[in-house]
């Protein structure tokens, strides 16, 4: 009997080894150690054996039972591991293929350069406001301290429109100053304003656009003077370039402030040594600004002795071209899509 | 204002490096535009050869007239660096005979015109070409040289900003009057052209003719020529405002006028008729007569401008004391009033020359930029204490510029205004706004929509191979009201065109459709959060008839058409010579604003299942998907929450005039699970519905 189960430990084991998949496993257990198995009858003999025989043949029975459930096990694990890993292998993919993109859109450089410019200045306390593009002689110039022949004039080719019916001349914006009178005009101190839009004027040539874009802003309020002006583009320069650039506040001449300036930055490219770009003296101009000027106060109603306040333009054009390093004027209106995708975006540029 | 570095240490004691005069200026508001070293081959004097100087180009802003010459210049380098400014080399004979022999007699009639004419006559002059140092120091600076005399007036008005004019004594036939033009009174010009006056335009003229248009530019046949011997010399002070008109009405542009109409000194007339007597009498010879001078009373000096140091110290934030900015007051040729005080003076008195000093700011202006605008410190102003307001269109044209950007189109800015033709093509019964001097014809109307910015930003695109196409744009359109009146619209209009999207390995390409653009859009208005929007047949002309309709949004309970989308017509696709069919959408943004929001976005999310529900109806071809799915809806607006469109099917099984709907029904109530009776009653009212109202018949 030791043999006969010896040999069918044998033949078990080597069919175990035999098995590569999970039926014939279990068939091959059932056969053996189900309740009609190999064992079962095999040990079915053992009453027919001598009392003192029968502990010993029943412990290597239980050895044996035991040896195979082991095996079975083992072997059940190699076949469920290499079941999973042949199912892995079926279900690879290739990862190299492209997705399915939804492929996005984007907001115009300008777009994007307003949206920037307005939250830098939304952070800190400016409203915005919004005025006509077209508009009246009194708004764009005379309330401007722009009279009818002064030579400022001629520095803003205006494109006319035909007279209102009660005969006032109609024209396009030529910058956004106009909606400074606008607001002035409607509101009272403290004021922080700034206002975006589109501007024209009739020149086109490889650095001039007949429209284009600007953002102008102001502040009017008691003891508000020229230090605060310079500060506060300072600290706009320095958060819309990301970048610590020496600024530069020089003397100029805008009908509607006084003193005037225009603001240099250390120019981007070159760190201020002198390259194309800000044509060798290693400043960009970037902005215009100055304290408003005391007729333009007057024409809204203000009191100069109790109220002062700053204004500043920018060209918004300008400024995406610095930041985003657009390198021709031209494209922005253009509207190539191979453009528009290089500079689009969702947020601020 | 181009001027040399030699020609300046003329007239002040200088010996700053180049780069550094300029950038003094720089920050003094002359902003140098340009210096270069006339050794090098590179300036725009190089054609003269070189030259041991340097050439300066400085922008003069339109205010400061004063620095449009040499001397002006150096009256400014001269507070700036603290040098002496150097006197003006005048030696000149002059010959009381000469007066009684060629008597002349200046008469101002228009007083406005011209407030103070001065004149000598000078004779014995042999005009000729100018000596060589003359001719280079003219042409140096840009200007041309033409004989001696009149180089000579040119130097004088280069070197002290008073412009001059030599006429021929010969050809002119005392007094000399200074009128204004008759209404079509004719004057040929030295350039050779005839102009037609008015009587808003100041003449010199004599007894015969008109001989100079004042301030602007002389006449042809009354100038110095070869054979000229005798000269009448004018220096004068003509009105700013004057100038500028005459010069703007007749387009016509000169260094005078650019003198004039931006102020010239008015005491400065005797003392540039010396200067220039100097060099005639140097370079031409001749003999110089006495100075007639009139001074007609009509230019009142500017008064006195009142001063008040503590606001200086306010407005610019300096603290500087009164004296350093009396020291630069005065530096400048302004005088305290009054003088030589112990306190801040109440007053300063500017120079004759400085016409754009009128007011107190003016002068913070001259004191800050004097002093140096990098000597202000910097500081913030308070915070701010209101909440900030923003337009209200701002937030909602935000919210759709980025709605459609994340539905993959791009956004494009167009021209404001487009050519009149394509205006036409879209709006035909609209006229447009013409602009009195467009650039182009491409450019001459303002738009009256944003399609034709868009369809021509499209055309460019297919032009250049860009087949695939989705943009958009807001912006403001334009319409001319029966009054009159302008309005300003808020527009967001959009265009799509070409392949739905690049061919890639998972799904097969195809061109974009009606519906494509539909779901876009139906996707952006799902963000106004109002419910309520219906697709209606209609549309604008140039739309094709069969794929076009009118999007309906509900305000106040009424719905409104705030927008339509639509295929271009195939005659206009041709016409506008595109390659391509197009499908256009726009949306006024202001009837977009307040749209009624969405009631089911009111209730409280239920905890209760949700049951589907599918129906396979037939119905006749004719009978609109959309009446069917709303009709639905409308059966209990309380259970049923949405019913959706799962399948369309025409073709192998059904009859040929008709089509299958497959419609799915979303059930659900917000306080108890529906049962099955109830299901069971609603799809039989559905089904009931379907068929009374569209002859719908189940199939299955």
């Amino acid at each position: 009997m030791r043999e006969a189960l010896k040999k069918l430990q044998d033949s078990a084991m080597t069919a175990v080894a035999m098995t590569n998949n999970l039926e014939d496993l279990e068939q091959l257990r059932v056969r053996i150690l189900g309740r009609k198995g190999e064992l079962t009858s095999l040990l079915r003999g053992l009453g027919q054996l001598p009392a003192v025989a029968r502990p010993e043949i029943g412990e290597l029975a239980n050895q044996f039972k035991d040896f195979l459930q082991q095996a079975l096990a083992e072997k059940l694990q190699t076949l469920k591991q290499s079941d999973m890993d042949q199912r892995l292998a079926r279900e690879t993919v290739d990862i190299t293929l492209p997705g399915r993109e939804r492929q996005l859109g984007g907001l115009h450089p300008v777009t994007r350069t307003i949206d920037r410019i307005a939250a830098i200045f939304h952070d800190m306390g400016f409203a915005t406001a919004t005025g006509p593009e077209i508009e009246t002689d009194w708004h764009n110039f005379s309330a401007l301290n722009i009279p009818p022949d002064h030579p400022a004039r001629e520095m803003h080719d205006t494109f006319y429109l035909p007279s209102a019916p009660d005969g006032s001349r109609r024209l396009l914006r030529t910058h956004t100053s106009p909606v400074q009178i606008r607001v002035m005009e409607g509101r009272s101190p403290p004021l922080r304003v700034i206002a975006p839009g589109k501007v024209f004027r009739c020149d086109s040539d490889l650095t001039h656009t007949p429209m284009f874009h600007q953002v102008e802003g102001f502040m009017v309020d008691q003891g508000i003077h020229f230090g605060h002006l310079k500060g506060l583009l300072e600290l706009f320069l320095i958060t819309f370039f990301e970048r610590r650039l020496p600024v530069r506040f020089r003397p100029s001449f805008f009908p509607f402030t006084e003193p005037s300036a225009e603001v240099d930055m250390g120019c981007l490219f070159c760190d201020g040594q002198g390259c194309r770009i800000c044509k060798g003296n290693g400043w960009l101009e970037v902005l215009g600004c100055g304290l408003i000027h005391p007729a333009v106060l007057a024409n809204v109603g203000i009191d100069r002795e109790l109220y002062s306040g700053f204004a500043f333009g920018m060209g918004v054009e300008r400024l995406a071209m610095l930041k985003l390093g657009i390198d021709d004027l031209r494209h922005f209106f253009d509207n190539d899509v191979r453009f528009l995708n290089r500079h689009a975006g969702l947020g601020g540029a | 204002m181009k001027f040399t570095l030699r020609w300046l240490q003329e007239h002040i004691a200088i010996d700053l490096p180049p780069a550094q005069i300029g950038h003094r200026l720089t920050m003094a508001g002359l902003e140098l535009d340009g210096l270069w070293d006339l050794q090098q081959g590179d300036s725009p004097a190089a054609t003269l050869g070189h030259q041991d100087d340097w050439l300066f180009d400085v922008a003069i802003t339109p205010n400061r007239g004063d620095c449009l010459s040499i001397r002006g210049i150096a009256r400014e380098l001269a507070v700036l660096t603290n040098r002496p400014l150097l006197p003006l080399a005048i030696r000149m004979t002059e010959e009381a005979a000469i007066g009684r022999s060629h008597p002349v007699t200046i008469l101002i009639e228009d007083q406005t015109g011209c407030p103070r004419y001065a004149g000598r006559v000078m004779t014995g002059v042999r005009v000729g070409p100018s000596p060589a140092w003359l001719q280079q120091r003219l042409e140096t600076v840009g200007l041309r040289a033409i004989n001696n005399v009149v180089d000579c007036t040119n130097l004088v008005m280069w070197e002290l900003g008073q412009p001059l004019h030599a006429f021929d004594w010969a050809k002119l036939a005392p007094p000399v009057v200074i009128r204004a033009a008759c209404d079509g009174e004719l004057l040929r010009t030295l350039d050779g052209i005839e102009r037609r006056l008015d009587s808003e335009m100041t003449l010199i003229a004599d007894q015969a003719r008109p001989l100079a248009l004042a301030g602007i530019m002389g006449g042809e046949d009354s100038g110095v020529t070869e054979d000229t011997t005798t000269i009448f010399l004018e220096s004068a002070f003509f009105h700013p405002v004057r100038v500028a008109r005459t010069g703007r009405s007749l387009g016509l542009t000169s260094d005078s006028r650019y003198r004039f109409e931006r102020g010239v000194d008015p005491e400065g007339l005797r003392i540039a008729l010396d200067r220039a007597c100097h060099l005639i009498q140097e370079v031409a010879g001749g003999s110089a007569g006495p100075v007639q001078y009139v001074d007609g009373g009509s230019w009142q000096p500017v008064a006195a401008i009142p001063y008040r140091h503590d606001r200086i110290v306010a407005l610019s934030g300096l603290d500087l004391g009164w004296q350093e900015a009396d020291r630069l007051l005065t530096g400048i040729g302004c005088q305290p009033l009054p003088p030589g005080s112990v306190t801040p003076p109440g007053h300063y008195q500017p120079p004759s020359h400085r016409h754009d000093l009128t007011r107190e700011e003016d002068l913070l202006e001259e004191v800050v930029r004097l002093y140096g605008y990098d000597r202000i410190p910097v500081s913030l102003p308070r915070p701010a204490i209101e909440a900030p307001t923003k337009p209200p269109l701002e937030a909602l044209t935000r919210l759709l510029r980025l709605a459609l950007a994340g539905a993959g189109y791009l956004e494009s800015i167009n021209y404001a205004f487009v050519s009149q033709e394509l205006q036409q093509v879209f709006d035909p019964e609209i006229a447009p706004l013409i602009l009195v001097n467009p650039l182009s014809a491409e450019q001459a109307v303002m738009r009256t929509s944003l399609i034709p910015g868009l369809v021509d930003a499209a055309r460019r695109n297919l032009s250049r191979g860009n087949r695939r196409l989705r943009l958009f744009e807001s912006g403001r359109i334009f319409h001319q009201q029966a009054d009159g009146s302008i309005i300003e619209q808020e527009e967001l209009a959009g265009l799509l065109t070409g392949p739905a999207h690049e061919p890639t390995w998972h799904t097969p390409t195809r061109e974009n459709d009606f519906f494509d653009l539909k779901g876009d859009l139906t996707g952006v208005l799902a963000l106004l959060r109002s419910g309520i929007v219906d697709w209606r047949p209609g549309g604008p002309e140039f739309l094709h008839p069969g794929q076009k309709a009118t999007i309906h949004i509900q305000r106040q309970g009424a719905m409104l058409s705030c927008g339509w989308l639509g295929r271009l017509h195939p005659q206009w696709q041709e016409r506008l010579d595109l390659p391509q069919p197009i499908w256009l959408f726009a949306l006024a943004l202001d009837w977009l604003l307040g749209a009624d929001p969405d009631p089911d976005l009111a209730r409280p999310v239920s905890r209760f299942p949700a049951v589907e529900r599918d129906f396979a109806f037939a119905v006749p071809v004719a009978v609109p998907a959309g009446a069917l799915l709303a009709e639905i809806r409308r059966i209990d607006p309380e259970l049923i929450r949405q019913v959706t469109l799962f399948d369309l099917y025409t073709g192998v099984g059904i009859v040929d005039d008709r089509k299958g709907l497959g419609v799915r029904v979303l059930l659900k109530s917000d306080d108890r699970t529906l049962t099955e009776q109830e299901l069971l009653t609603i799809a039989e009212r559905i089904i009931q519905t379907a068929s009374d109202r569209f002859e719908a018949t189940l199939r299955f």
